[in-house]
């Protein structure tokens, strides 16, 4: 299996007068094609700014972050954003779909930006959502789903641009436990039908359970890297 | 992008509904606030210069600047023909206006101000027989005068008394005779009323010793619009070399003046209700734009770059500013059509003291599409400015602090 992600020696320090945080503090990892990788750990812990750092949505403040071989530390923001388009895929905590669009638009909205054709990019998005279990409710918005629906779109949405991986912020933290359980059995088949790559960052035990390697992060530090 | 701006625009109702009714109320009221005070200081300045002053003046070289008697002109009657048949010239009076002492049989004596008319075509301009209120019109080579009630009231004197007039002639002669009252005329204002006398232009030539003089000739034109056209036209028509050829803003400079100084006011006006309109906006603008900020955050974490979405985020203003551009037209331009062919009429003494200047006592709206095509201009440019907030406010945003806001 190639490395997805990899770093080495990857810090966020953020500085005020007073004091200096490391959030991130010499990070060494590498994900593989295929994992499904819990990332986990107490508040404050770091789990947050790594996934932020991994996904281009904050830079270092030293070290290298490789995606599939290509250092993207060094990309500018506007490549960043091209980059994150195209390579990668994001569920949110608090689901963070666009409310006026309905469930399909929200899913073809990643391949209308990459600008994918309108027609294919309806197919996929339908293939996309019955592979969720939301063949019914295509031309719903956001607002007449429930939590665990909305989740399930957003995951489509993030397989969408048919990225290298996915990351995953707290998924579950605002679902009850059947539609936790529920998106986490779907999120494993895809893994493991599609060999999609999962990385979360959770509290969750449900996850720590499914995952099949699990990151401990405390104080900006690996403490256990653990493959089951 | 357009269906994703445009599904945006509804998500907040009475959001939408603030920013489109500002933007029609702006254009609504500027568009009838312009409308009407153009349309009366038009048709005021159009009044006074089509009944009195004419829209074009021609004297002698230098007149103007120094308006003594030794100015005056001379024009020949063919001269004066082709005048008459330029294309917009509605009317040609040549006519003398000098000063002169008047006293009466009763010792008293006032400095008035003597204007020689050619009496049919003053009569065609300015209804001027209409405003006599004893007596009888002056007949075309009358060696009678017209004078201002409170003049006759001041020198005590009637129709059928004289008046003596002293005055300064044509090259030092002495301008000197004894005219009978044939009509007292009541005139609308007060200076006028006191100090004005009319007499035939025959017996003002005789007066001032200048048989075939003028000191100016004064001419009206159909459509205040042909003025620069017809001015070239009367300028080709007369030899420039003698003879000096005014537009209206130069011989009413004080009433140009009056009517500029009205539109600034309203100008003022008009900035102030642009001002409450584009930060009215701008409130809706900055609360959207806070209240969107972690949806912005996400679309660029999914991958939309920054320019595209404040992109996106100024077609919705965009949309919003159409919409309240297109209502405010379609409401404001039936009600200005409205009044410009059905002016609103002026009622009491004014319209009655109007009626007698030969002037229409209406107020009428101006339909310029210039009025409403800078109006809709000024507006989409004050939403444009108030998309300068989101859009700043997208280029600068830091994604994973906006992610957490």
């Amino acid at each position: 299996m190639s490395a997805v992600i990899e770093t080495k020696d990857l810090y966020k320090i953020y500085k005020d007068q007073a004091s200096e945080v490391h959030a991130v503090d010499g990070v060494s990892l590498c994900i593989l094609q295929g994992e499904f990788t819990a990332i986990v750990g107490p508040s404050g812990s770091g789990k947050t700014t790594l996934l932020n750092l991994i996904g281009g949505l904050d830079t270092p403040t030293s070290g290298s972050l490789f995606i599939e071989g290509e250092d993207i530390s060094r990309l500018s923001p506007k490549e960043l954003i091209d980059f994150r388009l195209h390579n990668i895929g994001f569920i949110f905590q608090s689901y963070n779909l666009i409310p006026v669009l309905t469930a399909k638009e929200n899913v073809s909205f990643i391949m209308d930006m990459q600008g994918q054709k309108r027609k294919e990019a309806d197919r996929r998005s339908l293939e996309l959502l019955e592979a969720v279990g939301l063949g019914e409710r295509t031309d719903s918005r956001p607002a007449k789903l429930s939590g665990g629906q909305q989740q399930r779109v957003a995951v489509a949405r993030a397989l969408a641009s048919k990225p290298r991986f996915i990351l995953a912020d707290e998924p579950t933290a605002n679902l009850d436990s059947k539609s936790a359980e529920n998106l986490l059995d779907m999120m494993e088949k895809l893994n493991k039908q599609e060999q999609t790559t999962f990385l979360f960052s959770t509290h969750d035990p449900r996850i720590m359970a499914k995952a099949r390697r699990i990151i401990t992060l405390e104080d900006g530090r690996v403490v256990s890297d653990i493959v089951k | 992008m357009i269906r994703l701006s445009w599904r945006n625009i509804w998500r907040n109702h009475r959001r939408t509904v603030i920013t489109i009714a500002s933007v029609f109320f702006a254009v609504f009221l500027s568009i009838l606030m312009m409308s009407f005070s153009n349309g009366s200081w038009g048709r005021m300045i159009e009044n006074m210069l089509r009944t009195q002053t004419g829209h074009i003046q021609i004297h002698l070289k230098g007149y103007w600047d120094d308006q003594v008697t030794d100015n005056f002109m001379e024009m020949e009657e063919e001269t004066i023909t082709r005048l008459n048949g330029i294309e917009h010239v509605v009317n040609v009076s040549p006519r003398i206006e000098t000063f002169a002492m008047a006293s009466s049989d009763y010792n008293m004596s006032k400095g008035i101000a003597v204007v020689g008319i050619d009496p049919v075509k003053e009569d065609g301009k300015s209804s001027l027989s209409k405003r006599i209120v004893t007596g009888s019109y002056l007949g075309p080579a009358d060696q009678g005068v017209l004078i201002g009630k409170a003049l006759s009231e001041y020198l005590k004197v009637s129709v059928g008394d004289s008046l003596a007039l002293i005055g300064q002639g044509y090259h030092g002669a002495g301008a000197v005779g004894l005219y009978p009252i044939r009509g007292i005329v009541s005139f609308i204002t007060p200076e006028m009323d006191k100090g004005l006398l009319y007499m035939s232009l025959p017996a003002a030539q005789e007066f001032i010793s200048m048989p075939d003089g003028y000191s100016g000739i004064l001419i009206a034109i159909d459509d205040g619009k042909a003025l620069e056209e017809t001015l070239q036209k009367v300028s080709e028509a007369i030899d420039t070399s003698v003879y000096e050829v005014l537009s209206w803003k130069v011989t009413m400079k004080d009433l140009l003046k009056q009517a500029e100084s009205d539109a600034a006011f309203s100008k003022i006006i008009l900035v102030v209700l642009y001002l409450i309109v584009g930060f009215g906006i701008l409130g809706t603008v900055i609360m959207m734009t806070t209240e969107r900020r972690r949806e912005f955050g996400m679309v660029v974490a999914l991958g939309m770059r920054k320019g595209r979405l404040a992109g996106s985020v100024a077609l919705e203003l965009f949309f919003m500013t159409c919409i309240g551009l297109l209502a405010g037209l379609v409401v404001s331009i039936p009600i200005v059509l409205f009044f410009y062919y059905h002016p609103i009429p002026i009622g009491g003494e004014l319209a009655v003291a109007m009626s007698a200047y030969g002037m229409e006592a209406v107020i009428p709206m101006e339909a310029s599409p210039v009025l409403f095509v800078s109006q809709v201009l000024i507006v989409l440019l004050i939403t444009s400015l108030t998309i300068l907030y989101p859009v700043r406010v997208i280029l600068k945003l830091e994604v994973n602090k906006a992610l957490r806001s």
